[in-house]
């Protein structure tokens, strides 16, 4: 047990929550840091420990999370590192999703839907079949398209994610 | 094809991502949340899982954390949101610990260190594989390449804190991936 208060946890995985565009594997650097040289919750050694622990159980890698809270702070530790790192993009991913349900099929919306092609494309690689591209597209201005094509893409290019392409997903 | 499921109740979907989540072993959910929740529920349909799969990719968080709220909230709302998530990362939640326990029991054994050490190996040669990847993606134009340069030397060589990196570099990079005229538009 540590004298600082667990709330520490919070206080590290909460902003860490916030930023990690791409996935978990994003702010990895960035949580080894600040529990390994900064707060010394735990050693270099145990960090590399508790991340093959985190890779090698089922659920996101983001379920490193969860076991430096528990390692330093027993259960209360593990309850709160991992609401620190789900809940605040969850509550601002359960935001946005009810934005962008309540106005499906807007104007806007459609184009916005259409920008996001990369993503859509690479899943749609992944699942080769062709009768996606044959589908009627509304046509959508092309620059706001691009401009945000460039961003899906940056956001891709922070921490690309493999996940989509799983073993067993056979169609 | 599989005749239409009955409607997803609260229930229904906390263990259908229950499930989910407890078979992820190693990466993929996306796909598996797919397989269950596309092809043989189907609770959605492909073009709104593919509309969900590309706002949880851009938003931050696992892509899967927000794949599922984007799932629950379509199917019940609030509580069916929250249904997706707690199912999702509640068997993981219990997995981890109980692997982390049963490790500190067993760590003195010889092999079970050597296979861990085995284990962290190839964990981060899978994590080294998609940085290469997307560092080679990441470098295709000068202003994403300045980007990438400036954000390794920032934290990997100088241990800058991630997040004021992030938080400064990423909408400089938007922006300037904003002005910029793509080839194939």
């Amino acid at each position: 047990m540590r004298d600082d208060l667990p709330l520490g946890l919070l206080i590290v995985f909460v902003p860490f929550s916030l930023v990690s565009i791409g996935g978990g594997v994003s702010v990895m650097a960035g949580i080894q840091h600040q529990v390994v040289d900064v707060h010394h919750w735990v050693t270099a050694r145990e960090f590399v420990d508790l991340f093959a622990l985190s890779r090698a159980s089922p659920g996101p890698g983001t379920m490193l999370a969860t076991l430096i809270g528990w390692h330093v702070w027993g259960w209360t530790g593990a309850l709160l590192a991992t609401l620190g790192l789900f809940l605040p993009s969850s509550l601002l991913c359960y935001s946005v999703v009810r934005v962008w349900n309540r106005h499906r099929g807007k104007e806007w919306h459609t184009a916005l839907e259409r920008g996001l092609g990369p993503g859509r494309q690479r899943a749609h690689a992944c699942r080769r079949r062709g009768d996606f591209g044959n589908r009627q597209r509304r046509p959508v201005d092309m620059g706001d398209r691009a401009r945000l094509g460039g961003a899906v893409n940056l956001a891709a290019e922070i921490a690309p994610d493999a996940a989509f392409c799983p073993r067993g997903f056979d169609i | 094809m599989n005749p239409p499921s009955p409607p997803a109740s609260i229930p229904t979907i906390f263990f259908v991502f229950l499930r989910i989540g407890l078979l992820s072993f190693g990466g993929g959910l996306s796909g598996w949340i797919f397989r269950d929740v596309v092809l043989i529920r189907r609770w959605i349909e492909e073009d709104e899982f593919l509309s969900g799969l590309a706002v949880s990719q851009i938003l931050p968080g696992a892509n899967v954390a927000n794949l599922s709220i984007y799932i629950g909230h379509k199917l019940k709302g609030p509580l069916g949101a929250a249904a997706a998530i707690g199912g999702l990362l509640a068997g993981p939640f219990f997995a981890v610990i109980g692997f982390a326990t049963v490790y500190n029991v067993l760590r003195t054994l010889p092999f079970v260190e050597a296979g861990l050490d085995g284990v962290a190996a190839a964990a981060i040669g899978l994590v080294l594989i998609i940085a290469l990847k997307g560092a080679k993606r990441a470098t295709r134009t000068p202003e994403a390449l300045i980007a990438f340069v400036v954000s390794f030397g920032a934290v990997g060589l100088l241990h800058w804190s991630l997040l004021l990196v992030v938080v400064i570099v990423g909408p400089l990079s938007v922006l300037a991936a904003w002005f910029r005229k793509p080839a194939d538009a």
